[in-house]
């Protein structure tokens, strides 16, 4: 199939270009307006990207860590079939030395007091890794009432920023979307509002990072463009998901 | 779920998991995800990035698995597609390592290997159509695909003005389209 006759010759480059991957954020976004708009610009785009794939080969193939698939799993709401062992991330920031302390510990006690320890060491980790706050990444799937995710975020303390990034569209109804962190029982905390396309990276307060830890919520409201006037949310709630360790 | 399914079929995975068939969606992930990590490891230099974007391209894959259609297109390629794009879209949004070596211009094409899945035809012909290219125009289109760079940093990164770096690829991509689609 060729329906490269439809497109002008300008707008075809920018879709070749576009699926090689040169393009800068602002053009990428514009390239992505014009194709949520015209099936005939998707369906090229399409055949660019089989064109290029090809090349893809190249790549080696490489297993993921057994972690990330529970990850998502988790981050999905789905039922877990993996013991908690797997989210442990061995090779994360501060987890070798944790490991150190630990056998350090264990060269105290006798050999088989050290086996049994380093059985129990390998589904206490990721608990160790929430005593950390500093080097912790907090991630949540913003889900609708439905159940489908709309956004995932990534809460990286250390570099205190928050990388949300869409997964799905979400009606905004000429509104803003403004992101909120609900933690313990403090009023919701604003995050910022999200763009109407593509992914963001916000940039988290200090005070804020401190606040957010393992079951506390990401919640998005629908507020006046600009923002909630209030400092609370004004608009409904449409998405929401709880922040878990990874 | 179809318990008749071909566990290698990634097309009917897809399918199921449009359906919110949560097993299938684990099968997806068992039969895919080395493929799409290898990319995102190519892409993203610090492997947690990488970790971390593979995580969003499932979750994405989840999300819209139902957006696929057999007609339009190989299902990998749907996945890879995904890949590619939101590996580009966090090396856009900054805050992560990307490649930033200098490109030698003139380098012979990588040795060629072949994946047993599905490409080899399709691979053979881009291949044919590439080597056709100038070497530079060559050269930097697969630095670009590869590494998902600007123009900005392929010029940089080659010493290439800005200006001839565009000319170069869009004639590259030019070139090629006109070599596949002959």
């Amino acid at each position: 199939m060729n329906t490269t006759r439809l497109i002008s010759e300008e707008d075809d480059q920018r879709l070749a270009e576009y699926a090689l991957g040169v393009l800068e954020a602002d053009e990428r976004r514009s390239v992505e307006a014009q194709l949520a708009a015209d099936a005939g610009y998707a369906e090229r785009l399409a055949e660019w990207h089989a064109h290029l794939a090809p090349m893809l080969a190249e790549i080696a193939d490489q297993t993921p860590p057994e972690y990330v698939w529970a990850r998502i799993r988790d981050s999905l709401g789905q039922n877990p079939r993996h013991e908690e062992a797997v989210r442990s991330r061995p090779e994360g920031r501060g987890s070798i030395w944790e490991s150190l302390n630990a056998w350090r510990w264990l060269t105290a006690g006798s050999a088989a007091a050290a086996l049994l320890m380093a059985l129990l060491l390998v589904v206490m980790l990721p608990r160790e890794d929430s005593l950390q706050p500093i080097d912790s990444m907090l991630t949540a799937a913003l889900q609708l009432e439905t159940g489908q995710v709309v956004y995932t975020a990534t809460l990286d303390a250390s570099r205190r920023s928050l990388v949300v990034v869409p997964a799905a569209e979400i009606q905004l109804e000429g509104r803003d979307a403004e992101l909120w962190l609900i933690a313990g029982d403090l009023p919701p905390q604003s995050l910022g509002l999200l763009p109407a396309d593509g992914a963001a990276r916000l940039a988290v307060p200090e005070e804020l990072v401190a606040l957010a830890n393992a079951n506390s919520v990401f919640a998005i409201s629908l507020e006046p463009p600009g923002g909630s006037p209030t400092g609370l949310p004004t608009g409904p709630v449409v998405a929401q998901g709880v922040l878990a360790d990874i | 779920m179809d318990e008749a399914q071909d566990p290698s079929d990634i097309a009917g995975l897809l399918m199921a998991t449009a359906r919110q068939d949560q097993q299938a969606f684990e099968r997806l992930y068992r039969l895919t995800s080395a493929k799409l990590f290898g990319i995102c490891k190519r892409m993203l230099l610090q492997g947690t990035d990488a970790e971390d974007v593979l995580q969003e391209v499932y979750i994405t894959v989840w999300a819209k698995a139902a957006q696929f259609d057999a007609q339009r297109g190989k299902p990998i390629t749907w996945l890879t597609t995904i890949a590619r794009s939101k590996c580009i879209d966090r090396l856009r949004l900054g805050g992560v390592d990307r490649h930033m070596d200098p490109v030698d211009l003139d380098q012979l094409p990588e040795p060629e290997k072949t994946d047993p899945v599905e490409l080899a035809s399709d691979q053979q012909r881009l291949d044919n159509c590439l080597s056709n290219l100038q070497t530079q125009h060559r050269t930097v289109i697969k630095t670009a695909f590869f590494d998902g760079c600007t123009y900005h940093d392929l010029a940089a990164r080659t010493g290439v003005p800005l200006g001839t770096m565009k000319s170069w690829i869009r004639r590259g991509l030019m070139s090629l389209k006109a070599c596949l689609e002959q």
